[in-house]
């Protein structure tokens, strides 16, 4: 199980050393993630594998330990995200013949992280992982491009601030429950509770502020925008997919087990302040996040934002504290890492080909890029939750167990937020792909193979999950299973709901898609022939644009799309900004330096302060 | 009398201190750090100072017997290394002063400030 | 083990004879800091430990003593290394002043290291003062000269408060021994070992950098060559680290505990620990000189162990003594690293060594290595200290868990300006065709490798600091009684 995290260690190394040449290392790269994903998959079931390694430090009187498990829930985690992290790293071989940076070596030691953070056994490993996820991603998004600095920086002071919260959270679980052990330590804190419920409340709020803070959840909400915007585009495919799931591992494995447990007093029958705690956040972050999607010019940062509302819809499964929406909200999870990593491998082509991430400037790539196209096409479906693509059944159920709890407000704001969804998504299809081809992109091609083949495996990966959930829904029920979790095992079709009668098979539902698309194709092809026009007929209103003395322009429609839309929110957002309060703490730093190096620059006042700092030490000794 | 000195010692020790903190001339403030040691070197002769003591040297088999009158000889060993490293800094200081005149043609503390970007 | 006075006597001896070598200096430089080197190993291996010598045949408490302990042993490595580490990257020819400066440093810190007299620990911390000052002014030029005419002032002003305070002990208590006042210090009245610790601290804050006491550092470093920022932080601060543990924790220690428990001054350190750290995470955070901002990190440095082994508590001060290791080989690379870069570059600003790390990637490693141990990342040294600190100052009363809030916020600016430093090493920048012999690449790869290997395996280390706190807690059994066996 050790070989697991050791390969993409000496992977890291030995690709740092052959850093110059990208063929080897990319290839490196593929087939290190390969044998992760063929270990992890032989490791499916055995759940009591373990790996300690003891030490002398010491910490609170006792020997530390740092231990690996095989736990079910962190496998499930760990061996979804690989699948889609082999599909990125062939995507990378192509995407990097002729890019600048080589990011494979710092990826490498992320994914050595990812791994460990999903198979941490103490917290100690746990936080060490985490530490290292944050200050390596740090690097991977910068990735020696001098723009990208501040967008990173922001990442990494959040990623710090969130790293040290936790730390003071594990020291102080440590200190309260007389053990490091993740599952332990959770019995002992819901003991906890009772015995002293400030140190309680005080845990289980920084661990959830470093979670959120990783998960991008309401009042970190915008670092995913400024990332994503700058770094290089593959990696962002892996971050945006795998790497913004660290907080939801830990949510599920102790933050929901922990509030699930304690005897709360409910509110209006349905839940108690801790669920409406995270719930609302949640409920924030999808409506936000949705809302800032919509008003977005650079498509990266549009997705960004979706991941945020995607992140609020998992967050509000785990509100309902029911066993169908937490299997919704993790089954959502695995949808997302998959959706979202297709939507940006194919943005990441559109990037490769154009070089171009502002929406407005692009346009009518459809037939330049078929494939492209389609898994674009296919994600943006499975975004917004249509079946027969994944991404339906899991908002379906994280819907039920809202319902089903009577958590009205989170319901209608989850469904805000999905229709709001189709708008940006929707919007982000017609600027990048529809309309007019723009002069300087008559030229553009089709990706290579090497970046096709990848996405055509993610349009496949989405239709099969989409149809046959039970390839997720079996792994996870069965891991559920072994965690004590009292679940039925998943068929392979069929998704159980909270509500008497309300299974669905998810086959009739596709045989009823394929139904409307054989029909669809019956009449296109024994209905009128269709008749090409020229693409000016559409919006000249068949006029002859010469015939008015005027040239045929080509009009996208595509900047400031949703303006009115925008101006009836614009007084909230202009008014409140929690970026520019957390932007503004930064600045704050950053003005009062230069006073301190002033301080340390001036002669003369060195000796003055010098005495006052002894006379003031020798009163404060008095006195205090 | 050990009160008069340990007085006496303490003000020249405040006197020293104000000239340190207040002066802006590089001499003045030496002049003033020497200040502060003759003070200091005052309060530790003051300590193992006794009233009508004598020199503690044995000059003979009976002088063991005035042990109690002899006054301590071991703050006058501290003065006599004070006072050397005293020496020392002040020749340092004022071997740094000259070059302070040269290379800022001043000898005021403020002058090492201009060039070092702007105050507080 | 009489000869462990050569420690002291011959770079004395080599002191007065380099102003007379002219050239030969370098390698009686070389020569005598390698000698007191493998002497320090000599000692140590042989077995010994602890020993006491008395200095002219006269027995403690009456005369002068030298004392090895293991805390001893351990800071004279540590010292001697820097020593030899620091001389290698001396390329040019240097002046007899320098030298001759050089040996005096290196007595008088293997001094403070090695003495059980207060007084003439503050001989030894004055001979420090003396050579630091002639060898910040080394280069001549303006900036040195204030820089070093300021440190001059500020460290003399303050060790007139130590020697206050050394006549005041030996007014109380009648000793000048630190055996002897470590076993009569529970004689004393509160308020005298208040005045007395205040009075003696304060001049040992100046070689700590703790906040009110340490404005000539950043200059200092600024105007200073290379080699003498590496004496500065090596040895100097190495030996003021010494000195705190020594006499805060073992000689004004009331019944041999630590330190918050004999007196208020706790709470006044761990406040002046906590300005320190953040105002010079936040002085740095803007500063784009390379020099100034490693000061700068190093003052925070310092202020994080003061608090540290304020805590009162044994753990606490193990994360100290790793926070001090870390902090001295972690600084050590990147001093190496700023001097290289800044001769290709031709200038200290960071901006100016872009692209550096691409075409050197050696040093920039090494340099993000060190970096991510001063912030307290996990897999290096610097990690275990923050863990252990930070754990047993939660567990604190309130002023520990401000200062622990501090520290973490402060950890988090520091990692926002070092890697910043690293990105700009690694981003894209024209590089001008200077040659940088490979050889100075090695020495700062080794000692990252150093780090890395404390914070993958902190077995390496525990054991020996363990040893140290084991010292320090049996204060009478493993110090005094070394010293003065009749008891």
């Amino acid at each position: 199980m050790v070989e697991i995290l050791l390969v993409p260690l000496i992977t890291a190394f030995i690709s740092d050393i052959f850093i110059k040449n990208k063929r080897l290392v990319w290839f490196l790269f593929l087939i290190s993630n390969g044998y992760i994903l063929y270990k992890l998959y032989s490791l499916y079931g055995k759940w009591d594998l373990t790996y300690i390694l003891n030490t002398d430090y010491q910490i609170f009187g006792a020997k530390l330990s740092l231990g690996l498990s095989n736990n079910p829930l962190g496998w499930y985690f760990a061996f979804f995200s690989a699948v889609v992290t082999l599909v990125i790293a062939i995507f990378s071989i192509g995407f990097n013949t002729n890019s600048k940076g080589n990011v494979a070596p710092i990826w490498m030691l992320i994914i050595f992280a990812n791994l460990g953070i999903f198979y941490a056994a103490d917290w100690i490993t746990f936080f060490m992982m985490w530490e290292l996820m944050g200050w390596t991603s740090f690097f991977a998004i910068t990735n020696g491009n001098t723009k990208a600095l501040d967008g990173a920086k922001y990442y990494l002071a959040l990623s710090l601030l969130g790293g040290s919260s936790m730390l003071i959270a594990i020291l102080l679980l440590g200190a309260y429950t007389k053990t490091f052990i993740i599952i332990t330590s959770a019995y002992r804190l819901i003991q906890l509770f009772n015995l002293a419920e400030g140190v309680f409340t005080t845990i289980l709020l920084l661990f959830i502020m470093a979670f959120f803070i990783k998960s991008a959840i309401f009042p970190f909400y915008m670092w995913p925008s400024k990332v994503y915007a700058v770094g290089p585009e593959d990696y962002i495919a892996f971050m945006s997919s795998v790497m913004i799931k660290y907080g939801i591992y830990p949510m599920a494995i102790f933050i929901v087990p922990v509030i699930g447990n304690l005897q709360l007093p409910k509110i209006f029958n349905a839940g108690n302040w801790m669920q409406y705690f995270i719930g609302y956040l949640g409920a924030l972050s999808a409506v936000v996040g949705t809302l800032l999607a919509m008003f977005q010019t650079d498509m990266k940062k549009l997705f960004a934002y979706s991941s945020v509302a995607n992140m609020g819809y998992i967050l509000l499964g785990f509100a309902s504290m029911s066993i169908v929406g937490f299997e919704g909200s993790l089954f959502h999870v695995v949808n997302h890492i998959v959706l979202k990593a297709a939507i940006f491998l194919s943005l990441a082509a559109v990037v490769y080909r154009t070089g171009e991430s502002e929406m407005h400037k692009l346009g009518g790539l459809v037939y330049k890029m078929p494939i492209t196209f389609l898994t674009f096409l296919f994600g943006i479906i499975a975004a917004a939750g249509i079946p027969p693509l994944n991404g339906f059944g899991s908002k379906w159920m994280i819907i039920q167990a809202l319902m089903e709890k009577k958590m009205v407000v989170l319901v209608i704001s989850m469904v805000f937020a999905s229709t709001g969804a189709f708008m940006y998504l929707f919007r982000a299809l017609v600027s990048i792909f529809l309309g007019q081809l723009p002069e300087r992109y008559k030229d553009v091609k089709e990706v290579p193979y090497t970046m096709s083949i990848p996405m055509i495996i993610m349009m496949g990966l989405m239709l099969l999950i989409g149809v046959v959930p039970g390839v997720v829904m079996k792994p996870l029920t069965i891991a559920l299973d072994a965690l004590g979790y009292k679940v039925d095992i998943a068929t392979w079709t069929t998704l159980s709901s909270s509500f008497k009668n309300a299974t669905i098979d998810l086959k009739i539902v596709f045989y009823m898609f394929a139904m409307g698309i054989v029909v669809a194709a019956l009449m296109y092809l024994f209905g009128n022939k269709s008749e090409t026009i020229p693409q000016h007929d559409n919006y000249t209103a068949g006029e002859n644009p010469i015939e008015w003395g005027v040239d045929a322009d080509k009009f996208n429609y595509s900047y400031s799309f949703y303006q009115p839309f925008k101006e009836m929110f614009d007084p909230l957002f202009e008014r409140i900004s929690i970026d520019r309060f957390f932007s503004s703490i930064g600045k704050n730093f950053e003005y009062i330096s230069p006073t301190i190096q002033g301080l340390y620059k001036r002669g003369e006042g060195a000796v003055l302060l010098f005495s006052i700092g002894v006379l003031l030490f020798i009163l404060g000794g008095w006195i205090l | 009398m050990t009160q008069v000195f340990i007085l006496s010692s303490l003000s020249l020790m405040f006197i020293g201190l104000y000239g340190v903190l207040t002066r802006k001339n590089l001499l003045k403030i030496i002049i003033a750090l020497n200040i502060i040691e003759t003070g200091i070197n005052l309060l530790l002769v003051s300590f193992g100072y006794i009233d009508h003591g004598i020199t503690p040297i044995l000059t003979s088999q009976e002088s063991i017997l005035n042990l109690n009158k002899m006054v301590d000889p071991v703050p006058q060993a501290i003065v006599l290394t004070s006072i050397v490293i005293g020496l020392g800094t002040t020749a340092f200081a004022l071997a740094l002063a000259i070059r302070y005149k040269i290379t800022h043609n001043s000898i005021s503390i403020n002058a090492s400030e201009e060039e070092e970007g702007r105050g507080i | 083990m009489n000869s462990i006075v050569f420690l002291v006597v011959i770079p004395i001896i080599a002191a007065f004879l380099s102003l007379f070598l002219g050239k030969v200096n370098k390698l009686i430089a070389y020569i005598v800091t390698i000698f007191n080197l493998s002497f320090s190993i000599v000692v140590l291996v042989s077995g010994k430990i602890p020993f006491n010598v008395a200095i002219g045949g006269w027995r403690a408490p009456y005369g002068i003593n030298f004392v090895v302990s293991d805390i001893t042993i351990f800071f004279l490595l540590l010292i001697n290394v820097a020593a030899v580490l620091s001389l290698t990257t001396i390329k040019e020819h240097m002046e007899y002043q320098f030298y001759a400066f050089y040996f005096i440093l290196l007595a008088a810190t293997n001094g403070m290291v090695l003495t059980g007299d207060i007084f003439n620990f503050y001989l030894f911390t004055e001979l420090t003062t003396f050579a630091i000052g002639g060898l910040v002014a080394y280069k001549r030029d303006r900036l040195a000269t204030g820089a070093s005419l300021k440190y001059l002032i500020l460290s003399s002003t303050a060790s007139t408060f130590s020697l206050a305070a050394i006549g005041l002990i030996y007014k109380t208590l009648g000793t000048l021994n630190f055996a002897d006042i470590a076993s009569k210090i529970s004689n004393l009245n509160k308020a005298s070992l208040s005045l007395i610790l205040i009075l003696f601290i304060s001049s040992m804050l100046v070689e700590l950098k703790i906040f009110p006491f340490n404005i000539w550092v950043v200059k200092a470093y600024d105007a200073s060559i290379p080699a003498v920022n590496l004496f500065l932080h090596g040895m100097v601060s190495t030996a003021g680290v010494y000195g705190a543990i020594r006499i805060l924790l073992m000689v004004f220690s009331k019944n041999s505990i630590m330190l918050s428990q004999s007196s208020n001054i706790a709470n006044i350190l761990i406040l002046l620990a906590f300005i320190t750290v953040i105002i010079s995470e936040i002085g740095a955070l803007t500063e784009k000189n390379l020099i100034k901002v490693l000061a700068f990190s190093s003052m925070a440095q310092l202020g994080i162990f003061l608090f540290g082994i304020s805590l009162g508590n044994y753990e606490a001060l193990k994360g100290a003594f790793y926070i001090v290791i870390s902090n001295y080989f972690a600084k050590f690379v990147m001093f190496i690293v700023a001097k290289n870069y800044s001769v290709i570059a031709g200038s200290r600003n960071y901006e100016d060594m872009k692209g550096l790390g691409r075409k050197y990637p050696g040093l920039a490693i090494a340099f993000t290595i060190s970096a991510l141990s001063l912030m307290g990342m996990p897999f290096f040294a610097g990690f275990w200290g923050k863990l252990s600190i930070v754990g047993n100052a939660l567990l604190m009363d309130k002023i520990a868990i401000i200062g622990v809030i501090i520290i973490l916020i402060s950890s988090v600016i520091e990692g926002v300006y070092y890697l910043r430093i690293s990105h700009t090493f690694f981003s894209d920048g024209n590089i001008q065709d200077t040659k940088l012999s490979r050889i100075n690449c090695v020495l700062p790869i080794i000692l990252a490798a150093v780090i890395l290997i404390i914070g993958i395996y902190p077995n390496s280390i525990e054991n020996i600091i363990w040893t140290m706190i084991n010292e320090i807690q049996n204060t009478p059994e493993k110090y005094i009684q070394v010293i003065l066996p009749l008891k």
